[in-house]
């Protein structure tokens, strides 16, 4: 049986006017994301990937309401079974559902307030809702953080005493504090040691279980996608590329560009060293993106149609989609 | 054209460190971790002696300041006979007497110039009491008496610790009461360049679009009409008839009104650049209001910095009003401050001959130090990148 | 036996605070043989960097190499060198600098000047310790931007830092390294900060970099896959000291230490499906200030035992090419030097 459907984006753009000369004219548009339909359903883990400029940080926060997006929907399954377009939500009625959808951020060190204690942070989404108070409120702040792995004691601390492990445990319990369907977790792990990253990941995970939570995890490091991950969505230059669950992806891409990541990704194993070609050429502006598809200037199998005919987000095998002329014909390489 | 600024891109941060080194016992390392930001500040700032030296002078410049009428013996316009007399200096031996004392004076006619000196006469010694009875005033404005911290007893005894001026008046106790208008002045005009600084400069920062852009020009316009001959203008405009404390009142209001463009644009400089910081945005996903975000985020995080700002703005209104008061057109009599006393010391001939009239400069000097000392002395506490 | 390019003996530098002294890095060894790419692999607080830094003599006070340290430099064509003997802002460290040991590090943006154009910032090096003539010296300076597979050398000539992407830029800061043929490269996690792709291609450049010239790279960094793929030896720090040293062979197939071996089995390993829970090392990185006399890995290893706790052990060849330094594979204590 498929779990309902949380958060389905349609055509979702966002563009960025660049502006020139004296008088700030346009001239021209940076399209951060252009065209993008994503659907997350309930209970998953989907990993969004790409590197620098893809978008998907930009995606992230067009979902969670921090930019508004230039076009397009953000369908949102509430707790109460109403389906409600985030896109359109402006001032009190946007507010009144943020308690529903919350992040968790890449930067430890900036992301907790060094002003506010371990207890003000946690319960801020609390207070600036309404939804606790007093004795209510510090139960669930301790019980919340004694879940993460965090003491009674750190309460009072300023984040100033914690690691970055800790601090983004804290990140944690304040993004969780308000029981949300939705996580946008934006490369949790990626500032932390190696050695962390491995207790923030079970934790992530033992969370999800515990509370039901539904995670849209950004992330460039595609061995810990392919840890956490069910499905994964791909994206290059503001376009969903690829869309697979996590196993088809990773054992057989079907888009040359996942094949290009997957090869360039080192492997923790010296006797499998390879010399050849994986991709070359550098990323293309997104102000200036290439004609037809936007990839075809870096790709090994790229023909005359590929730079004249963008090709479509498509299904090419069950339960996948790629944007690739040649996905079915292509034996591309997993690993 | 960047785009890396214009996307925010995500690349992936330098991997955190585990907490800077710490404090060696349990205790230590307990206080270390509950100490709020504003404590970890005063921590640092301990350290600076050269700064907790300067701001130990600055309170006790201010509390004289405060109690200036007590700390005085005479009263800021009382004349005597004893023109241009020379510092009575404090003595503690001297034959005949053992105790604080000052020698008085003796009048003697200068043979090449015919004018009256008055010269020090350690024969008359005139032992100093505290607590002493003199001239009435106001303690804080609110009570009144007439004791004052020290005086000289014995018959026409005069106690001038820095001589006197043209009018015989006693350049001590001016200087006290000069400190008042000075001192205050600065912190007054500092206070109203903040608020309006804060409010414009944050609506600037925050809000942006059309307000930003207003704004920005009407700081640009008055930033390029040069500073002195504004504020002469200005001060040349208040009407001759207004009382002293009135025209106190629109001086401090004159050099705020131009204090305060620097302010806002720190202000909005900050606002800008706390605006993209993650925890910011932590609280807009968390579902804070406008209000909330600019309280309780960026005003704090901002406020150590303003704080910084202020303390090294105090002195340039402070040498704003003296250098107004020192050309004439500031503080009007019977009111003093440290430029209408450095308006007496004008001219050549007087300082060569009476050179204690420069004391006035020498307190302007110390106050204007200090307090780029403690200025200083912030700033490096504050500073998070700073070991 | 060859004679090691860098030999390291005994390097400790400490941070003197007013906390206590912080030792970054306590009692490191190290051989870097001519041609070799040794890895150094730690997370933070390991010390890895400050080691690089010592041997660059970047280090600022209050951080001192203490007494008793041997860094020594055997370049070809000239004398060995005891760089610990040289200070640290003199003309014969600056002489070492650029021309027999360069580095690069993790952030270009911050390595490279705003203001000038970064050809320039490469001929400066080229002025400096290889031809005074400036027209020579342009065409030193092409030839390396060329090398480094930028396909228009000129214009990237006259570019400046914010104007290229990250993967340009470092491509830029390894021809500024490699402008003067140093005889020792130090990488200090130079694709960290990087995409993948970009850091596939820049590990390939200095791969094919390393063959044609011929130099030693000391590379550091955390990642295990970057140092699975590039180097042929690895050391393995924890709090300022190195705790397994060997082969890159057999160090993946035969991790001796407690905390590679958890290091090893922590990391998502791209092409497993273990969708479960990752072995994670419990516990913080403590920090190096007034450490007790004991094993330093004893608070969050697995295998401790009463030994660990009593004496710190010594860094130990258990077999052929492999040291350890664990009280698991040997008896040995460290003793205080």
């Amino acid at each position: 049986m498929t779990a309902e459907i949380l958060l389905h984006t349609r055509g979702l753009k966002k563009y960025f006017p660049i502006k020139k000369g004296l008088l700030r004219r346009v001239a021209a548009q940076l399209r951060a994301v252009d065209g993008v339909e994503i659907i997350v359903r309930q209970g998953e883990t989907v990993g969004l990937v790409g590197e620098s400029g893809c978008g998907k940080t930009t995606l992230g926060r067009n979902i969670l309401r921090v930019q508004k997006p230039t076009a397009g929907d953000i369908l949102f399954r509430t707790k109460d079974g109403k389906q409600i377009d985030l896109a359109k939500l402006e001032g009190n009625a946007l507010r009144a559902i943020r308690p529903q959808i919350q992040m968790i951020f890449q930067d430890p060190q900036s992301s907790l307030n060094p002003r506010m204690s371990v207890m003000d942070i946690v319960s801020e989404p609390l207070i600036a809702n309404r939804l606790a108070r007093g004795d209510e409120l510090t139960d669930r702040v301790r019980s919340l953080i004694d879940r993460v792995g965090l003491q009674a004691k750190h309460l009072n601390r300023y984040p100033h005493a914690f690691s970055g492990g800790q601090r983004q445990r804290i990140g944690i319990a304040r993004a969780l504090i308000t029981n949300p369907s939705l996580v946008v977790a934006d490369e949790p792990v990626s500032a932390l040691d190696v050695s962390i990253r491995a207790q923030v990941l079970n934790l992530l995970n033992d969370l999800q279980q515990d509370f039901g939570l539904t995670y849209l995890f950004i992330s460039h490091d595609l061995s810990v996608i392919q840890h956490i991950a069910d499905r994964v969505i791909v994206m290059y230059l503001g376009k969903v590329v690829e869309e697979a669950t996590t196993d088809d992806l990773f054992a057989r891409p079907m888009h040359p560009y996942t094949e290009a990541l997957l090869l360039s990704i080192p492997k923790p194993d010296p006797r499998q060293r390879t010399d050849e070609v994986v991709l070359s050429g550098e990323m293309p502006s997104p102000i200036n993106p290439p004609s037809g598809c936007a990839f075809h200037p870096r790709c090994k199998y790229a023909t005359q149609k590929c730079g004249t005919e963008t090709p479509p987000l498509r299904e090419v095998a069950m339960g996948r989609r790629a944007a690739c002329h040649y996905s079915e014909t292509l034996e591309l390489r997993g690993v | 054209m960047n785009i890396t600024r214009l996307l925010r891109r995500q690349q992936p941060a330098k991997i955190s460190n585990a907490p800077a080194a710490l404090p060696i016992d349990d205790m230590a390392v307990e206080r270390y971790y509950i100490a709020s930001q504003r404590e970890l500040i005063w921590r640092k700032f301990r350290k600076h002696k050269v700064a907790v030296i300067s701001g130990v002078l600055l309170i006790v410049l201010y509390l004289s300041a405060i109690f200036a009428d007590f700390i005085a013996p005479y009263d800021v316009s009382a004349r005597t006979n004893f023109r241009y007399a020379q510092a009575q200096l404090l003595v503690f031996v001297s034959a005949g007497y053992v105790g604080p004392h000052v020698y008085g004076y003796k009048q003697v006619n200068d043979p090449k110039t015919l004018r009256t000196i008055n010269e020090i006469d350690s024969s008359k010694i005139y032992p100093i009491q505290f607590f002493v009875h003199g001239s009435e005033y106001c303690l804080l404005g609110l009570f009144p008496t007439d004791i004052h911290l020290f005086g000289a007893t014995g018959n026409k005894a005069t106690i001038f610790l820095f001589g006197t001026d043209e009018l015989g008046r006693d350049l001590f106790s001016r200087i006290f009461l000069a400190l008042r208008v000075s001192m205050f002045i600065g912190l007054i005009g500092v206070a109203l360049s903040f608020i309006i600084g804060v409010v414009l400069g944050g609506i600037s920062g925050y809000f942006g679009g059309v307000a930003d852009i207003l704004i920005q020009r009407l700081i640009d316009l008055i930033l390029s009409i040069p500073t002195i001959p504004l504020w002469l203008a200005l001060s040349a405009a208040l009407p001759p008839y207004w009382p002293s404390t009135t025209v106190f009142f629109g001086i401090t209001l004159i050099l705020s009104l131009i204090g305060w463009c620097g302010i806002a644009r720190i202000v909005r400089g900050k606002f800008l650049e706390l605006r993209e910081e993650d925890y910011v945005t932590a609280a807009i996903v968390a579902g804070a209001s406008n209000r909330r975000i600019i309280f309780r985020h960026l005003v704090p995080a901002f406020a150590s910095y303003l704080i910084v700002q202020l303390t090294l703005s105090i002195p340039q209104v402070i040498l704003g009003e003296t250098a107004l008061s020192f050309l004439g057109l500031g503080i009007r009599a019977p009111s003093v401050s440290l430029g209408t006393l450095l308006e007496d010391a004008q001219n050549i001939r007087v300082v060569a001959l009476y050179p204690w009239l420069l004391i006035p400069g020498i307190f302007l000097f110390l106050i204007v130090l200090a307090f780029n000392f403690v200025g200083d002395g912030l700033r490096d506490s504050v500073d998070p990148y700073k070991q | 036996m060859p004679e090691a390019l860098l030999s390291i003996r005994n390097l400790r530098t400490y941070y003197h605070l007013d906390e206590g002294i912080l030792k970054a890095v306590d009692g490191v060894d190290l051989d870097l043989m001519p041609g070799q790419t040794l890895g150094i692999i730690g997370e933070s607080g390991s010390g890895k960097s400050v080691t690089a830094r010592s041997v660059m003599r970047l280090i600022a006070p209050p951080g001192k190499i203490e007494p008793g340290s041997s860094i020594l430099l055997r370049a070809e064509g000239s004398a060995p060198i005891e760089i610990t003997d040289l200070l640290a802002d003199s003309e014969a460290m600056r002489d070492v600098r650029g021309k027999l040991i360069s580095m690069v590090f993790q952030e270009p943006m911050t390595s490279l000047s705003p203001v000038h154009k970064v050809g320039n910032q490469i001929m400066e090096a080229v002025l400096l310790h290889t031809t005074p003539d400036r027209k020579q010296a342009r065409i030193i300076t092409l030839e390396s931007l060329r090398r480094v597979g930028l396909p228009t050398p000129e214009r990237t000539f006259d570019a400046y830092a914010h104007e290229l992407s990250g993967g340009l830029r470092q491509r830029v800061m390894i021809a500024m390294a490699l402008a003067c043929h140093p005889a020792v490269l130090i990488a200090d996690e130079p694709t960290t900060a990087l995409d993948v792709t970009v850091q596939w291609q820049i590990l390939r450049l200095m791969a094919s970099l390393r063959a044609e010239l011929g130099m030693a790279i000391l590379y550091i960094t955390h990642d295990l896959g970057v140092v699975a793929q590039i180097a042929d030896a690895v050391a393995v720090m924890y709090l300022g000291q190195i705790v397994e040293s060997g082969s890159v062979f057999t160090l993946f197939e035969n991790p001796l230490h407690p905390y590679t071996q958890s290091l090893l089995s922590s990391i998502p390993h791209i092409g497993s499906r273990a969708r479960g829970h990752l072995e994670a090392i419990a516990g913080n990185v403590p920090v190096p200030i007034n450490l007790p006399k004991r094993c330093r890995f004893a608070d969050r290893c697995k295998h401790v035992f009463n030994d660990c706790l009593e004496a710190e052990p010594a860094l130990v060849e258990v077999e052929l090419g492999h040291t350890v330094r664990c009280f698991l594979h040997h008896k040995e204590v460290e003793l205080d030097r």
